[in-house]
C-alpha cells in the first residue's frame, strides 16, 4: 500500500473498555489501518457508523451478555452491504463461525489469537477473503493455523 | 391418675344406690342417671368406659335408650351392660343384643360378678386408651418428622439455589471480567513484544513470553468459568453450548468426540438446558475418568413422544462406575433426570464401553411457567 493512500478505517464494537483500547493499540501499530470510531452495545454502534464511514468492523458477539453481536453483524449487513465484519469473541471458533457467517460476517478471529492474527484477519478480509478456521474455508485455514 | 367414667342408669333410687355401693372404688367416678333421657344427656358432658342400664324405665325404656346411645358416633363405641329383673327369655335377651348390648345382668346379682365384669370393660377401656394415646403420639411425631422432611428439603434447596446463584456469578466474572481482561493484556503484551523488538532489545522476549502465558491463562480461566456455569446456555442457546463443551472435552483429554444433536428439538428453557448441559458434561468427564475412554459419541434425539439423551463411549464398562467410592457425580445425574420427569440409566455398551441413556417425556420441555 503506498504511504498516500486514506487508511482503511476501522470501528471497534466491544462492551468491555480494556478490549477497545488493546484492539486499538494492535491497529495503531499498521499504518494502513486507523480506529475510527468505537461502540460498546447496538445502540452507540449504529450512531457511530452513522456519523463516520468505516470501511471495516470488529464486532464482539456477545454485547450486553447477549447475542446482541450477531445481530448487529445482521443489521450492519442489511444496512452497509459493503462494510466487512469481522467477528470477535472468546468463544470457539468451531462452534460460533458459521453462525457469524450466517449472519453475514466475514470473519471470525478469538480474541486470544488477536495478538497474532488481528492484523492477518483484517488484511485477507481487506483483499476479498473470508477470515475462517479449517471447517468451513480450507484455503484460508492453511495460512492462519499451519498444522 | 385420671378416674374411669362409669354411667349408671336406673329409675329406682334403691338400685341406683345397690350399684354406687357395689362399684364405690378411688378408681372409678360413678355418674347416676335416673331416665333414658339423663343418661344421654350425661354422654355430652363425659367419656364413659361401661354403661349400666336399667331395661325397665317409665318413659324412653333401656332398649330405646342403647338405641340412641348406639346412633350417635362418640357414644356408639361404649359398652352397655343391661341390668333387668324381668323375662330371662330368650327373645328378650336378642332384643338387647340387637341394640348393641354386650352383657346382660339380672337382678338380683352377685356383686362380685358385676364388679368382674365392670372391671373388665374398664380394663378394655383403658388398653383403648392407650392405643388412641399412643396412635395420637405416632401421628404426632409423624407430622413432626413431615414438617422436619419437608423444612429440610426446603433447605436443601434454598442452598442448592443459592450455590448455583454463586456459581453463576463466579462463572459470569470469571468470563466476562477476568479472561477479557487477560485477553486485553495478551493483545497488549504483543503490541509491547513488537516495540521492544522494532529498539532491538532483549526484554522483547519477556513481552513475548508473557503473550503466551496469558493465552494459555485464558483457555484456563474459560475452561474453569465453564466449570462453575456454562454461560454459552444463557447467552447462545443450548446447541453452541454443549458444542463447545463437547469440543473443549475432546481438546482437553484428547478425545474423538461425535455427535448428533436433532435440530428440531428446541430446548427453550435455561433451567432444563443447565440440566442437560450437567448430565452430559458429568457423562462425559465419568468415561474419561472411570472409564478411560478415547472416544465419546453424544445424541439427542426423538424417541415417540420421548427426548432421548445417549452418552457412548469406547470406555472400560460401567464397572468402573463405583457408587460407593464417588458416587455423588452419579446421585446428581440421577436427581437432575427425576427433575425432568425422566429416567436414567447406564448399562454396559454393544460391544465395549458403556452407554447412558436418559429419558423424558417432549412434554417437559414446555414447562409450566
Amino acid at each position: 500500500m503506498s504511504p498516500q493512500a486514506k487508511p482503511v478505517q476501522i470501528l471497534i464494537v466491544d462492551d468491555n473498555t480494556i478490549i477497545r483500547e488493546a484492539f486499538a493499540q494492535l491497529i495503531a501499530q499498521e499504518s494502513h489501518l486507523k480506529v475510527c470510531g468505537q461502540g460498546w452495545d447496538i445502540p452507540s454502534a449504529l450512531k457511530a457508523f452513522e456519523a463516520v464511514k468505516a470501511d471495516m468492523a470488529l464486532i464482539d458477539i456477545s454485547l450486553d451478555s447477549k447475542e446482541s453481536g450477531l445481530e448487529l453483524i445482521r443489521l450492519l449487513r442489511k444496512k452497509y452491504p459493503q462494510l466487512l465484519l469481522l467477528a470477535v469473541s472468546l468463544h470457539d471458533a468451531e462452534v460460533y463461525e458459521e453462525r457469524v457467517m450466517q449472519a453475514g460476517g466475514n470473519g471470525y478471529l478469538m480474541k486470544q489469537e488477536a495478538g497474532d492474527c488481528l492484523i492477518l484477519a483484517l488484511d485477507q478480509i481487506r483483499n476479498g477473503r473470508n477470515y475462517f478456521s479449517s471447517s468451513i474455508s480450507p484455503t484460508s485455514a492453511a495460512e492462519i493455523h499451519p498444522a | 391418675m385420671e378416674k374411669i367414667n362409669l354411667l349408671l342408669v336406673d329409675d329406682n333410687p334403691s338400685g341406683l344406690l345397690t350399684l354406687e355401693a357395689v362399684l364405690a372404688c378411688p378408681e372409678y367416678n360413678l355418674v347416676t342417671a335416673s331416665s333414658g333421657e339423663e343418661a344421654i344427656s350425661h354422654l355430652l358432658d363425659y367419656s364413659f368406659a361401661v354403661i349400666l342400664l336399667d331395661v325397665q324405665m317409665p318413659g324412653m325404656n333401656g332398649f330405646e335408650t342403647a338405641r340412641i346411645i348406639k346412633q350417635h358416633s362418640p357414644s356408639r363405641d361404649i359398652p352397655i351392660i343391661f341390668i333387668t329383673a324381668i323375662s330371662k327369655e330368650a327373645q328378650h335377651l336378642t332384643e338387647g343384643y340387637k341394640t348393641g348390648a354386650v352383657d346382660y345382668l339380672f337382678k338380683p346379682f352377685d356383686p362380685h360378678i358385676l364388679k368382674c365384669k365392670v372391671a373388665v370393660f374398664t380394663e378394655m377401656h383403658k388398653k383403648n386408651q392407650e392405643i388412641r394415646e399412643q396412635s395420637r403420639r405416632l401421628r404426632d411425631a409423624n407430622l413432626a418428622l413431615e414438617i422436619e422432611v419437608a423444612e429440610r428439603k426446603r433447605a436443601q434447596q434454598e442452598v442448592i439455589a443459592i450455590t448455583s446463584a454463586e456459581r453463576q456469578r463466579i462463572g459470569q466474572d470469571l468470563h466476562d471480567s477476568i479472561a477479557q481482561q487477560m485477553a486485553a493484556i495478551c493483545m497488549m503484551s504483543k503490541v509491547l513484544w513488537k516495540n521492544l523488538s522494532e529498539k532491538d532489545l532483549p526484554e522483547a522476549k519477556n513481552a513475548n513470553n508473557i503473550h503466551e502465558l496469558s493465552k494459555k491463562a485464558i483457555e484456563e480461566t474459560k475452561n474453569l468459568a465453564r466449570g462453575f456455569y456454562p454461560i454459552e446456555l444463557e447467552r447462545h442457546g443450548f446447541l453452541p453450548a454443549i458444542e463447545e463443551l463437547i469440543l473443549n472435552m475432546a481438546k482437553m483429554f484428547n478425545l474423538e468426540c461425535h455427535y448428533d444433536f436433532d435440530p428440531d428439538i428446541q430446548i427453550g428453557d435455561l433451567e432444563i438446558a443447565t440440566h442437560l448441559y450437567r448430565i452430559i458434561q458429568e457423562a462425559m468427564y465419568n468415561s474419561v475418568k472411570y472409564g478411560k475412554a478415547k472416544q465419546i459419541t453424544i445424541a439427542l434425539q426423538r424417541d415417540a413422544k420421548e427426548i432421548m439423551v445417549t452418552v457412548q463411549n469406547d470406555g472400560l464398562g460401567i464397572l468402573n462406575y463405583d457408587p460407593s467410592s464417588d458416587g455423588m457425580g452419579l446421585r446428581i445425574m440421577h436427581y437432575r433426570a427425576k427433575v425432568l420427569g425422566g429416567q436414567l440409566e447406564i448399562k454396559p455398551g454393544a460391544s465395549d464401553g458403556s452407554v447412558l441413556t436418559l429419558r423424558f417425556r417432549e412434554s417437559a420441555l414446555c414447562p409450566k411457567p
